[in-house]
């Protein structure tokens, strides 16, 4: 009812971040698919894969499809190529030229305006057609490993929906069956929502999974649904669209009718994973692949055990007698599927070694280039870390050596002058702690000298005079990592080129890690890297505000309570409650998030919160379920306190995660001045 | 708004969330035969058609969301089989 702008702030910094990001990736990837014109260089393919894939991720934090429609058929096609699945020919060049053009074009009226510009949606529908086109020439059939002319037999499921069809298409059908989970609304999919974007519907039919339940003790909130459906899209858009329930369907291909003979080929997982594996395999410690035998051998045991319960009940055993047993299943298979995850996780490990490999040619390139001498000693390659964190940290590393390289060693002269070997002397070291990883990159160099920053700083007026000359040494030497710092600053041939350190620390923090930097006048400088060494998944609790959902880390969450509102008192510094004899804060996250609040309820809504020893409560509209999921950070979101990233709904959408810490802490200062 | 009892119809408006599930089904419940009125209903989520799909109500009008007029209103008409 306020007539405020509804979404406030948080959504203007969100584009403008969203707009500075699109800008950089855009031309990155437009110059890199120039270069690739002459000749297919799979590591420029990739970087331009990757940067089309990062701008999907961000797009789809807003409300914008036809630019994320267009996007993801960029990426689809790019990814074919990447694959080897289709050549990267001019055709494939130009449409994604043309794509660039157009998000080019739609970023600046973003920034302008907040909204895509008119005319968006046909211009998108038309570049998602020429990426269709590309990615199924000839008949219409889409290029796929899948064996060509595949096809399953016709499954029981799948029968009645088939004969029913009054007008069979000319080319395949995907069946598929899909069975949601009973929780699945708590966890926030919606599963009608999934099929509704399959635009080649052909056929759909409902019924109930299980028997109903009489209508007075029908639960609403779970699902006892079987969706079954036909569809002419292929396999490959099916299960794109079905990935995050991939273990609540099957999918069947269909052959024409007149090709409906017995199939050439054992019909194969359809998983993109298989799809890969022509042209991407994976050295995995024999070790490895026991364990997850070992517990693929413990999962099929527990369905059984579970498979005996349904038995159970199916036979009219009264249901609930059964709840033990089930629950005892439930987390059976819970705790296995956890391990499961974990161990697989384990898979995408590799040792740094592959990425630490190609710096010392690079770095005697560039010394050179820059009349240096410098010898590399590399450490701690041993180090294991997520397949993409490392792919992700060579780009950044090159940055820090060169650096290191161009601003940190001295010429030879200086150094002898100054007793120090000719040589500069350069240590790239990984070590493992705990959960993540740390990567450093030291120079025995000049340091960082404070009062050059500074006076770089104030003539690039990044800051004023007055907070410039407040700053401290460390806050000074942190200056580096400002946008704008180094663009120009950095005035050598090797390492003016536009990126600074501020590219360095946002890389890292796409990778979910941090950047520190530590320098001494004259004894050198090391930049370290503190990144996750795996992909962890977060347990969250979903909490809804207003027409959203937001994610808390459930290890942050204490209790969750509701307090009549007269329970809740205001006592001078904000209103407080009691809660098991202790007294504790209330906040609204309406008011953290700086969002209109709704009316209060008569009972509010806490979740009540762990900072180390503090507890705060913070009242939300409505508790919505539970969620496991991989939280992303936001990339270039490091000013906006009290986010920790995003993470997948079971439905696709994009979810915000809160980061107790930040969201509350802020608070914390403003009232405790 | 989306989910609200209007004379002998129960009427479905705009985008139905998860939440409206609970109060249509007690709606429906209280209200033994009545119909379900759903032309101002712009999305519904799963949990709506579930209830729609086990209580089976004569729907009144089309459905405003086309998704649901195209493929869900043949699976929800009322049926002796229930």
């Amino acid at each position: 009812m306020g007539d405020g702008p509804p979404t406030g702030d948080l959504t203007a910094d969100l584009i403008a971040d969203f707009v500075a990001e699109a800008r950089e990736l855009v031309q990155a990837a437009a110059e890199d698919l120039l270069a690739l014109d002459g000749a297919a260089d799979p590591a420029v393919l990739n970087r331009v894969f990757r940067a089309v894939h990062t701008l999907k991720g961000s797009a789809a934090l807003f409300d914008w499809p036809a630019l994320l429609a267009v996007l993801h058929a960029a990426e689809d096609g790019l990814d074919a190529a990447r694959a080897g699945r289709r050549p990267l020919g001019t055709d494939l060049v130009d449409v994604s030229l043309a794509t660039l053009d157009a998000t080019s074009r739609w970023t600046e009226a973003i920034a302008a305006t907040g909204a895509l510009p008119a005319g968006a949606a046909a211009e998108s529908a038309r570049l998602v057609d020429r990426y269709r086109g590309l990615l199924a020439p000839a008949g219409g059939v889409p290029e796929h490993p899948r064996p060509p002319g595949p096809a399953d037999p016709v499954p029981g499921w799948a029968a009645g929906l088939l004969s029913g069809l009054s007008a069979r298409p000319d080319g395949a059908v995907t069946a598929l069956r899909y069975l949601p989970r009973a929780d699945c609304f708590f966890a926030g999919n919606d599963p009608l929502g999934l099929v509704r974007r399959l635009p080649g519907l052909l056929a759909l039919d409902l019924a109930p999974a299980a028997p109903w339940p009489p209508p007075e003790s029908l639960d609403v909130f779970a699902c006892n649904l079987a969706v079954t459906l036909l569809t002419a899209d292929p396999p490959e858009t099916v299960e794109a669209v079905f990935r995050l329930v991939r273990d609540q369907v099957t999918v069947a291909v269909l052959a024409p009718p007149s090709e409906a003979g017995p199939p050439s080929e054992p019909p194969p997982e359809a998983d993109p994973a298989s799809s890969e594996a022509a042209t991407r395999t994976l050295r995995v410690d024999a070790g490895r692949i026991d364990a997850l035998v070992a517990l693929a051998d413990d999962l099929a045991a527990a369905r059984a055990a579970l498979g005996a319960v349904t038995a159970q009940a199916a036979s009219g055993t009264d249901l609930a007698s059964l709840v033990p047993a089930l629950r005892a299943s439930d987390d059976r298979i819970g705790r296995l599927s956890a391990e499961l995850h974990r161990e697989a996780v384990g898979l995408r490990l590799q040792p740094l070694a592959r990425v630490f490999r190609r710096f010392p040619r690079a770095l005697r390139d560039i010394a050179r280039g820059l009349g240096k001498e410098v010898a590399l000693t590399l450490e701690g390659e041993a180090t294991e870390v997520d397949r993409d964190v490392a792919e992700g940290l060579f780009e950044p590393l090159l940055h820090l050596l060169r650096n290191a390289v161009d601003h940190g060693i001295e010429p030879p002269e200086t150094r002898v002058r100054a007793g120090k070997p000719a040589a500069g002397r350069i240590r790239l070291r990984a070590e493992s702690r705990g959960e993540r990883i740390v990567v450093s990159v030291s120079d025995d160099g000049r340091g960082l000298d404070p009062d050059l920053i500074r006076a770089r700083a104030a003539a690039r007026g990044l800051m004023t005079p007055a907070a410039l000359a407040a700053l401290d040494e460390a806050g000074v030497i942190a200056l580096i990592f400002t946008p704008g710092f180094s663009t120009a600053a950095a005035i050598g041939t090797v390492s003016g080129r536009g990126v600074g350190m501020d590219a360095v620390r946002d890389a890292a923090s796409r990778l979910g890690g941090a950047c520190t930097v530590e320098s001494r006048p004259q004894q050198g400088t090391t930049i370290r890297l503190s990144l996750p060494r795996a992909q962890a998944l977060a347990r969250l609790l979903l909490v809804g505000l207003g027409p959203d959902l937001y994610g808390l880390p459930m290890e942050a969450v204490d209790e969750l309570a509701r307090v009549p509102r007269e329970r809740i008192h205001d006592h001078g510094p904000g209103p407080v409650t009691v809660l098991r004899g202790r007294t504790v804060p209330v906040l609204s996250l309406a008011d953290l998030l700086d969002l209109p609040r709704e009316a209060a309820s008569a009972e509010a809504r806490l979740a009540v919160l762990r900072l180390g020893d503090a507890r705060a409560a913070i009242e939300v509209d409505r508790f919505a379920g539970r969620l496991d999921g991989l939280v992303r950070p936001l990339p270039g979101l490091a000013a906006l306190p009290g986010l920790a990233g995003t993470t997948l709904a079971g439905d696709g959408r994009v979810l915000l995660v809160l980061d107790p810490d930040t969201l509350v802490g802020g608070w914390r200062e403003e009232r405790m001045p | 708004m989306s989910v609200r009892c209007d004379g002998g119809l129960i009427r479905l408006e705009g985008p139905c969330p998860v939440e409206e599930a609970e109060t249509l089904a007690a709606l429906l419940l209280a209200h033994p035969g009545a119909g379900v009125e759903w032309s101002g209903c712009t999305g519904m989520h799963t949990a709506l058609v579930q209830v729609l799909l086990r209580l089976r109500p004569p729907l009144h009008g089309s459905c405003g969301d086309p998704f649901a007029a195209r493929w869900l209103a043949p699976l929800l008409a009322p049926s002796d089989d229930g």
